[in-house]
C-alpha cells in the first residue's frame, strides 16, 4: 500500500494521472485520495428549485394565481 | 338521450390530425360544449394510421359514443377505412384534388373541397387541414369568430404573416362550405360556461401539484409520459422538484428516499415499468415510508400495445411486491377524477404510511375531457398524518426510552420522525425488525417479535377501510340488469345503461373506484337483490371478476370483455346486455368496427 | 455537504454508537471502516440528526444499524438511488451510502453510473472485500481472475471491474481508496469526502481475511 499523499510529484487535480494509478493493483496499490475537482456544482445545486432552500422546508400550496395560472392553460 | 356531435379526423402519423383536433376542442369548450376526444394511433412517428374522435354536447360527454357525424379522412387511407362508418345524417369533408370517395351509405353527405382552388398547398403543406375545419365548422353552424380567435393564438409565435394566412385560409374553408355544403339539422348550440380541456395524465400531474407533491420521478414509457411532461415544464413554477431517471427501479426507490426525508412524492408509468418497481414497493412498506405510483395500463402482456387501451395490471398490482402489507389502490372514474383521486390517495398514503396505487390506463392518460374549472381545486384537505417534524434542539440523541419508530399502537400507525429531526435517530430497515428498528435477524430471529410487527403493520388495513366509502349503485334501484365496472369505464357503463332505460331494460351501474379497501360486505349487501348482474372490463380474462369472486365469492350471470385495445362505445354493451338477458350466452366479446 | 457544528454539546465516539453492536466476523474490514466514520462525524461535530447512513443489502449493508444516526437498510444494489431523494428533498443533510462490492458493483452497478455523474453530493463508502459475503461466498464483480468461491467452484473466468477507475470515467468528483487497516488515514479521507461539494466515493480494500473466507464457507446462510 503506497499513500498518493506521500508522493510529492502527483497532483490529484490531474484525472489522466488518476486513470494511471487506478490501473495499478499487485505489487504495488495505491491508497488516498486519486481524484478531486471542485469546479462542478453538486447536482443539488444546480437546481433552481433548491434556490430558497431544502424541499422538506417548502411549502407545499401552490399560490392561487399559479394554480389559476395552469387553468387558463387548458381553457 | 342526450344529443351529441363526433367529429372522427384519420390520417397517417405527421399529417397533423392532433392540430384540427385541438382547435375544435378549443372552439367547443369556449361555447360552453363538453367534449371527450379519443386519439387511436400506433407507436410510430410517421406514416400508419391515426383516428381521432371528438364528441361535443352540452351536456357532460364521457367516451366517444356510437357515430360518426362528421368524417374529415386528410388521406386516402383514412377514408377507405372509415365512410362505411357513415350513417344518415353524417357528412364527410375531404380534399376532392387527392382523395377518392368509395360508396356511402344513404343519407351521407359527401363534401369534396378543390383545395388547389382555395388554397397555395406549395406554400402551405397543411392547407387541406386548415379548410375542412373552416369547412366543418361552417356546417356546425358556429360563427367563424371563434376559429379566427383560435388560430391567431395557434400561429401567434409564427408572426402576423403566418397568422393571416391560416385565417385566409379557413375562411376559404368556411365560405366555400357555406355556398355548396348542408349544414348539419343540429346546429351546435352556445352555452355561457367555459371548460378547461385536459388530459388524464395531465390532471393526475396537477392533482399532484394540488396534493403538495414536492418529488417528481418518471423514466419515460407510454402512456404516462405526459405526466412527466406537465411535471417538467411546471416544475419551477410549482417548485417540484422533477427528475428524469435510469430505469424505473431508480424511480422508485428515488421516490421512496425523498419521501423518507419528508416530502409528497409521486412517480408514473405503465405496466412494464411497475413490474420494475414491485421491489421497491415492498420497500415502501417495510419501512412504513408512504409513496404514490401511478400505473397507466397499456395492452399487455409485455411490451404489448404501447399505444393502446387495457385494464389488465389488476393482478400485477394486487400481487406486488410479496408478502402481506397494508396498501391502497383506486382507479379514477373519468378524468376529472384522476385530478380529485391524487389528493385523496396521498391522504391515505400519508395518514398509514404506506404505499398508494392510482390504476389509470390510457384511455384515460391520453384522452381528453372538459372539466369545469372549478372541479379544478388546489387546495384540497392535506392531511399528513403523524409525522414529526421537530423537537427541541436539544433534545437528546435518542437514548433509552425514548422515541421508537415502529411503536406498536392500537392502531398500527407509529408516528413517523423525518432525517434532521432532533432526538429521534433510527434506521428503517427492508428486513423485518422491531420497534426501535432493530432487525430483528441482528439478535436472533425472534418469532414472537415478528407476529407482533406484522401484526402491528396488518391494523392499519382496518385504518384504511374506514377512510375508504364503499361503492354506490346509480340508476333505478331495481332493475333487469346490473352493470359492474370498474375505473375508466364509468362513463360508457352509464350512458349504456341510459339507452338500455330507453328501450324499456331498466338497468342500474355499481361502478368500484377502490379496488383496495374493496368493501366486500357492502358490494354483497348491494347486489344481494340485483335480477342479472353482469361485470364489464377491457381485460381478457376478467380480472375484477375473479378478485371479486376471491375476495367475496360473488359470481354474477355474466361478463362483457374487450381486449383488443380499443375502448368500449356503449352500443357494445347494449348488444352484449340483451344477448346476455336472451339466456343463450354468458360471455360476450364485443368486435370493433373501427378499424385503427 | 455542509457541516453543522453542534452549538450544544460536545459530541463524542459514545454519541455515535449504534443501538446493536457489529455482528461482522471477527477480522472483517467493516470494523475499521465504522470506527473511522465515526471518528470522522466527531471531528467534524456533526450532529447525528442531520446524518443519514444508507445502505443496500449485504454485510457491509448492515452498517446503518452499528451507527447512531438516521439510518435507512433499504435493497439490494438501490441504495443510491434512495440517496438520491434522500439528498434532494433536505439537502442540508449529510447523506453517507456505505455497502459493499457486488451490492454496488453488480445489482446497484447502473446507479452508481448515473448518481457519479449527477455529481449527487454523498459520500459512497465501499467496503470491498471482492465476494458476497452475506450469501456465504460467491463471486462479485471485484474477484480476481481463477478465485474459487461456492459459484466458481473451478475458479472465476470474467475479469474484475475496476472501480477506481470506473469512478473516475463516470465523472466522479472525489474518488479515493483506502484499506481498512489504517483508520487514521481511512478517517482523513472520510472526513475529505464529507466536505467535497458533489459525489465522493471512498472505497476500502479489505481483501477477505482467512477468518473470514474460513467463516464464510463455514457458516450459515444469512441474507
Amino acid at each position: 500500500m503506497k499513500k498518493l499523499e506521500d508522493d510529492p510529484a502527483y497532483n490529484s487535480t490531474d484525472w489522466m494521472a488518476a486513470m494511471e494509478k487506478s490501473l495499478l493493483w499487485g505489487d504495488e496499490i495505491p491508497i488516498g485520495k486519486f481524484f478531486e475537482r471542485t469546479d462542478l456544482p453538486a447536482l443539488h445545486a444546480a437546481e433552481p428549485v433548491l434556490d430558497a432552500g431544502p424541499l422538506v422546508h417548502s411549502d407545499p400550496h401552490i399560490p392561487p394565481d399559479v394554480a389559476r395560472s395552469f387553468v387558463e392553460e387548458l381553457m | 338521450m342526450k344529443k351529441t356531435f363526433t367529429i372522427g379526423i384519420g390520417g397517417a402519423a405527421g399529417q397533423g390530425v392532433a392540430t384540427p383536433g385541438d382547435i375544435f376542442a378549443k372552439i367547443f369548450s369556449r361555447r360552453g360544449l363538453h367534449l371527450n376526444a379519443y386519439n387511436a394511433y400506433q407507436s410510430i412517428i410517421r406514416g400508419g394510421h391515426t383516428f381521432l374522435t371528438i364528441r361535443t354536447g352540452p351536456e357532460k360527454v364521457t367516451n366517444m359514443g356510437d357515430r360518426i357525424d362528421l368524417l374529415i379522412p386528410l388521406n386516402q387511407d383514412a377514408m377507405d377505412r372509415h365512410l362505411g362508418l357513415l350513417t344518415n345524417g353524417a357528412a364527410c369533408i375531404y380534399n376532392a384534388d387527392t382523395i377518392k370517395p368509395g360508396a356511402a351509405a344513404e343519407g351521407v353527405a359527401l363534401c369534396p373541397l378543390p383545395v388547389s382552388k382555395l388554397a397555395d398547398i406549395s406554400r402551405n403543406k397543411v392547407a387541406q387541414n386548415t379548410l375542412a375545419v373552416g369547412a366543418g365548422l361552417s356546417m356546425m353552424g358556429i360563427g367563424f369568430q371563434s376559429l379566427e380567435q383560435v388560430l391567431s393564438e395557434q400561429f401567434k409565435k409564427k408572426g402576423d404573416a403566418v397568422v393571416s394566412e391560416n385565417v385566409g385560409i379557413a375562411r376559404a374553408g368556411y365560405d366555400y362550405a357555406t355556398a355548396n355544403f348542408k349544414s348539419f339539422a343540429w346546429p351546435l348550440p352556445l352555452t355561457g360556461k367555459r371548460y378547461a380541456v385536459l388530459s388524464g395524465n395531465t390532471a393526475m400531474a396537477m392533482g399532484g401539484a394540488a396534493a403538495g407533491v414536492k418529488f417528481y420521478c418518471a423514466y419515460p414509457m407510454s402512456p404516462s409520459t405526459g405526466v412527466l411532461h406537465w411535471m417538467a415544464s411546471h416544475a419551477r413554477k410549482a417548485g417540484i422538484m422533477v427528475r428524469q431517471v435510469e430505469d424505473e427501479i431508480g424511480v422508485v426507490n428515488m421516490a421512496i428516499g425523498a419521501a423518507h426525508a419528508g416530502v409528497r412524492s409521486m412517480c408514473a408509468t405503465s405496466g412494464g415499468g411497475f413490474a420494475l418497481m414491485s421491489e421497491g414497493l415492498g420497500l415502501s412498506a417495510m419501512m412504513e415510508t408512504p409513496v404514490v405510483v401511478i400505473d397507466c395500463q397499456r395492452a399487455g402482456p409485455s411490451t404489448g400495445v404501447p399505444t393502446k387501451t387495457e385494464q389488465g395490471d389488476l393482478w400485477q398490482m394486487l400481487g406486488a411486491a410479496f408478502g402481506d402489507y397494508p396498501r391502497a389502490i383506486a382507479a379514477p372514474l373519468d378524468i376529472g377524477d384522476c385530478f380529485k383521486i391524487i389528493p385523496e390517495m396521498f391522504n391515505i398514503a400519508d395518514r398509514f404510511q404506506c404505499p398508494g396505487i392510482v390504476l389509470c390506463d390510457l384511455l384515460l392518460s391520453e384522452g381528453r375531457l372538459s372539466v369545469d374549472p372549478e372541479d379544478l381545486d388546489f387546495a384540497p384537505v392535506v392531511d399528513r398524518g403523524e409525522l414529526i417534524t421537530t423537537a427541541p434542539a436539544d433534545s437528546g440523541s435518542n437514548g433509552e426510552g425514548a422515541y421508537k419508530r415502529y411503536k406498536f399502537t392500537a392502531s398500527g400507525i407509529s408516528p413517523r420522525a423525518v432525517p434532521g429531526v432532533p432526538g429521534h435517530t433510527h434506521t428503517a430497515a427492508s428486513d423485518e425488525h422491531d420497534e426501535d428498528g432493530v432487525l430483528i435477524s441482528d439478535e436472533f430471529t425472534n418469532p414472537t417479535k415478528r407476529r407482533a410487527m406484522m401484526e402491528k403493520r396488518m391494523r392499519k388495513v382496518a385504518g384504511i377501510e374506514a377512510a375508504v366509502p364503499p361503492p354506490a349503485l346509480s340508476g333505478p334501484r331495481e332493475a333487469d340488469v346490473t352493470l359492474i365496472g370498474w375505473g375508466s369505464t364509468n362513463g360508457v357503463i352509464a350512458e349504456a345503461c341510459e339507452i338500455l332505460n330507453d328501450q324499456g331494460i331498466s338497468a342500474n351501474q355499481l361502478q368500484i373506484r377502490w379496488l383496495v379497501p374493496l368493501h366486500g360486505e357492502a358490494i354483497l349487501n348491494t347486489l344481494k337483490n340485483a335480477r342479472h348482474t353482469i361485470i364489464v372490463e377491457n381485460n381478457y380474462s376478467g380480472q375484477f371478476a375473479r378478485y371479486l369472486r376471491s375476495e367475496t365469492s360473488f359470481v354474477p350471470n355474466g361478463h362483457i370483455r374487450k381486449y383488443d385495445g380499443e375502448p368500449f362505445m356503449p352500443h357494445h354493451i347494449v348488444a352484449a346486455v340483451k344477448e346476455q338477458l336472451g339466456g343463450s350466452v354468458s360471455l360476450s366479446v364485443p368486435a370493433h368496427e373501427i378499424l385503427v | 455537504m455542509a457541516t453543522v457544528l453542534a452549538d450544544t454539546k460536545h459530541l463524542a465516539m459514545a454519541d455515535f454508537k449504534g443501538k446493536v453492536d457489529p455482528d461482522w466476523c471477527p477480522g472483517c474490514g467493516d470494523f475499521g471502516v465504522l470506527a473511522a466514520v465515526q471518528k470522522a462525524l466527531v471531528d467534524l461535530q456533526i450532529p447525528n440528526h442531520n446524518v443519514v447512513t444508507i445502505s443496500g443489502i449485504g454485510c457491509s449493508s448492515n452498517f446503518p444499524g452499528f451507527i447512531n444516526t438516521y439510518g435507512m437498510h433499504t435493497l439490494h444494489g438501490r441504495a443510491l438511488a434512495v440517496a438520491t431523494g434522500v439528498k434532494l428533498a433536505n439537502h442540508e443533510l449529510t447523506v453517507l451510502v456505505t455497502g459493499g462490492d457486488g451490492d454496488g458493483f453488480g445489482i446497484g452497478g447502473n446507479h452508481f453510473m448515473h448518481t457519479m455523474r449527477r455529481n449527487v453530493d454523498v459520500l459512497y463508502i465501499v467496503m470491498d472485500n471482492q465476494i458476497y459475503g452475506l450469501t456465504t461466498g460467491q463471486t462479485s464483480p471485484t474477484s480476481r481472475v481463477g478465485m474459487k468461491t461456492k459459484s466458481m467452484p473451478f475458479g472465476n473466468i470474467e475479469s474484475p471491474v475496476n472501480p477506481i477507475s470506473l469512478a473516475l470515467t463516470a465523472g466522479a468528483t472525489f474518488v479515493a481508496r483506502g484499506f481498512s487497516a489504517d483508520q487514521k488515514h481511512l478517517t482523513e479521507l472520510i472526513k475529505q469526502g464529507i466536505q467535497h461539494q458533489g459525489f465522493s466515493f471512498l472505497t476500502s480494500s479489505a481483501p477477505a481475511s482467512p477468518t473470514t473466507t474460513t467463516t464464510l464457507f463455514n457458516g450459515s446462510a444469512r441474507a
